[in-house]
């Protein structure tokens, strides 16, 4: 699988897929008002991805400050996906939740999705300045 | 929690009923309950999902709010900020606009537009009111307009604009009817992009500047002018006159003239000579400037200067501080009073000669004798002044003289009687007396002011005489005997002769009584006889040694008059002895001249025990016994 990328907008946040460490990352702030137009090529790319993904460890570092409610939404059928993958496939998936220390409310979102992960690897990860 | 459950209260009524209807119909090979299960299962998934999403989303709806909240606090903040920046901005602005309109030159701004922009109150006096209507001008008349009104003479301020720094002197702004002059300076002011955004124009009226030239050109002119006419008079005025600088005294100027009291040409003497050069006596300069600074002029001071020759004459200088080509200097003018100085010094030889002159006629005219006269001097004496008033008259003789002289030769004679007289003359002059003639070796002298004069005159003289007599026995000589008559009373003091031969003399009585008396000295041996009238006028006749001598009749007149013999210059014990015999002597006198002679007698026998040389009580006793014998004649 060859490296990927979203650049970042003003509303969408970066999104960059390393091939060669099998490491996705998702940086930035993420409230766009049409939220398909990010989210679409997105999944499209994840499914290809997932796919062909076998016993590697797939690493998902997502350090979002600002994020709006569809994007909410779209993070929770992210992590719907990868734990199904986990559970069905038996695949090797590690979520890593970043956070600010000094944003709580990153912080709180971490633990929230934690809460509904069952299968999921999904660690939260603070970030010392 | 009860919110959400609430918020919920209706699906979970709907999983309540589902799980009933499940539990209702399972163990049944029901396809369509397998198929409601799945639909079970994924509408629980959903609501969970809900519930997760309205949960974030209120944390969203917090996050936002607090957000806000944050941005409206910087927004609150950021405008205090701002207004706290205007305010000083504004206040920077004021003190700005008050320093421009402080300062005493006009301040101009236009912007990039060629539109005034700002203009201090100087500046709008100075460009008119019409120009610049307002001190401080946001938005003023429109490009076109203020070009249009802007003076051809401010086009420097435009030139600035296209980048050129300007300095223009001397533009005339025309304000009703009058033209101002101005300076102008013109700087241009450049935004971040190194484009001209203002041009800085400052203005200074310079119409005093300007006046002030003025002056200085009409007073510049008036100065040559004044310094040609300088020139001319001192070319062709007869006084010569130099200027020399104050501080070296070197000559700055000299003119034709000066050649005649320098002996050098104008020429020769400028910027060679200094005035010092020609001082007889240089330490005179420290004495003229003393006087110069005292008095801030010099006027006729007389100063011997030395000519190129060495020839010194006398000069009267006037000297006069002033600027010449920007220099202090000393005018100063000559003029030659050498013969005025030789005539001056005549003049005082021949007053001192004047002088000799009077002090030779005092010797034969008394300045006193002119004084009783009213006299000042010997010209003013006219033939027949005459004075009255009461005097004593001094007469002196020396004893045989005549056989005196007639030993030595007349040289000898001249010689003896001047250096007599020579002794004799001082103690006269002394006792306020006056000689009023020599008359061989005796001597006539006038006492004017007191009796007392005469008689202590005398015994002076009488004392003196004895040191001469000293002297001379020293020499081998024999003494000299002088005797002294005084009387005393109106005298009349005056001039006789005719117009070519004058004398002055005294007509009196008393002094034919005086001249008698004194020759009575020589009868009676004594050496100072005086009259009752001198002894009257004594202030005191007790504080004198004297006795009663004679008493005399006046020739010519039937008055008898008393002679006292005042004997203070006799020897200590003669005056012991006439002291002590006076008494008895006075009472033989008494008797005598009652005729008494028999009783008279014996005082005088002892007068003469005492004082056996005493020549008067001799003379006395012989007469008595000689009346004794003949009788006594008609008049005694």
């Amino acid at each position: 699988m060859d490296n990927w990328k979203l650049e970042a907008t003003k509303y969408t946040p970066l999104v960059n897929f390393d091939a060669a460490s099998n490491t996705l990352e998702l940086t930035g702030e993420s409230y766009p008002e049409n939220l398909a137009t990010f989210a679409e090529p997105f999944f499209t790319w994840l499914e290809d991805y997932l796919t062909q993904l076998e016993d590697q460890t797939f690493t998902v570092n997502i350090e979002l400050t600002y994020f709006n409610s569809s994007s909410s939404k779209m993070l929770l059928d992210l992590f719907d996906r990868l734990e199904e993958e986990v559970t069905d496939h038996d695949k090797t998936i590690i979520v890593n939740w970043i956070y600010d220390t000094e944003n709580e409310v990153a912080e709180e979102y971490g633990e929230e999705f934690q809460e509904d992960i069952e299968e999921l690897t999904f660690n939260l990860v603070p970030k010392e300045e | 929690m009860t919110e959400k459950h609430n918020l919920f209260h209706s699906e979970e009524k709907v999983l309540k009923k589902a799980v009933e209807i499940i539990e209702q119909f399972e163990g049944q090979d029901n396809l369509l309950l397998e198929e409601y299960k799945y639909l079970f299962k994924a509408y629980k998934k959903l609501l969970k999902q809900t519930k997760r999403l309205v949960k974030m989303s209120d944390k969203q709806q917090y996050q936002l709010t607090h957000l806000a909240e944050g941005l409206q606090s910087n927004n609150i903040e950021l405008q205090h900020k701002a207004q706290v920046a205007e305010q000083a901005i504004q206040a920077n602005e004021k003190k700005l606009a008050q320093f421009l309109e402080a300062v005493p030159i006009g301040v101009f701004v236009i912007d990039a537009n060629c539109s005034p922009y700002y203009a201090n109150k100087t500046a709008q006096q100075i460009l008119g009111n019409s120009l610049v209507p307002s001190p401080l001008i946001q938005s003023g008349p429109n490009q076109s307009s203020f070009l249009d009104a802007m003076p051809s003479e401010l086009k420097p301020i435009v030139q600035t604009l296209q980048n050129k720094m300007t300095n223009v002197d001397d533009i005339e702004i025309q304000q009703g009817d009058k033209i101002i002059p101005i300076e102008v300076w013109v700087v241009p002011i450049f935004d971040e992009d190194n484009d001209i955004a203002y041009a800085i124009a400052a203005f200074q009226d310079i119409s005093e500047r300007k006046q002030a030239e003025i002056e200085r050109k009409k007073f510049t002119q008036a100065l040559q002018e004044s310094e040609e006419r300088f020139r001319v008079i001192a070319e062709t005025t007869p006084i010569p006159l130099v200027i020399s600088r104050l501080s070296d005294s070197l000559i700055l100027y000299a003119n034709a003239q000066v050649k005649t009291v320098t002996g050098l040409s104008a020429t020769e003497l400028v910027d060679h000579y200094h005035t010092i050069d020609f001082y007889h006596n240089p330490e005179e300069r420290i004495e003229l400037l003393k006087l110069l600074h005292q008095d801030g002029y010099i006027r006729n001071y007389e100063i011997q200067i030395k000519k190129q020759n060495q020839t010194v004459i006398w000069v009267e200088v006037c000297i006069q501080p002033m600027v010449f080509k920007h220099e202090n200097v000393l005018l100063t003018t000559f003029y030659d009073i050498s013969e005025r100085k030789r005539v001056e010094e005549e003049r005082i030889r021949f007053t001192q000669e004047l002088a000799q002159l009077n002090q030779a006629y005092e010797r034969f005219v008394p300045r006193e004798f002119l004084s009783l006269l009213e006299k000042q001097s010997i010209i003013d004496v006219q033939l027949g002044d005459h004075v009255e008033k009461d005097i004593t008259i001094l007469f002196s003789d020396i004893r045989g003289f005549t056989a005196l002289s007639e030993k030595m030769t007349p040289h000898q004679n001249f010689y003896f009687i001047n250096e007599y007289l020579s002794q004799m003359e001082p103690i006269i002059f002394e006792n306020h007396g006056i000689i009023d003639k020599y008359i061989g070796d005796a001597i006539m002298a006038l006492f004017p002011t007191c009796a007392d004069d005469a008689v202590r005159g005398s015994i002076a003289m009488l004392k003196k005489l004895t040191v001469f007599n000293q002297k001379r026995q020293e020499d081998n000589f024999l003494p000299i005997f002088i005797g002294i008559g005084l009387n005393s009373g109106p005298s009349m003091l005056g001039t006789v002769g005719g117009t070519a031969r004058m004398d002055t003399t005294v007509i009196s009585d008393a002094v034919n009584l005086a001249s008698r008396v004194e020759e009575l000295t020589k009868i009676y041996g004594t050496a100072l006889l005086i009259t009752e009238q001198t002894y009257l006028e004594l202030a005191d006749p007790l504080q004198y040694h004297v006795r009663v001598i004679d008493i005399v009749k006046v020739k010519g007149k039937s008055q008898e008059v008393t002679v006292y013999e005042i004997y203070d210059a006799d020897s200590p014990t003669i005056i012991a002895l006439k002291d002590k015999t006076r008494d008895e002597f006075e009472e033989g006198f008494v008797l005598y001249h009652f005729e008494e002679f028999k009783d008279a007698s014996p005082f005088f026998e002892q007068v003469l025990k005492t004082n056996p040389n005493d020549k008067v009580a001799h003379i006395y006793l012989k007469r008595c016994r000689h009346f004794q014998k003949h009788g006594v004649p008609l008049e005694l």
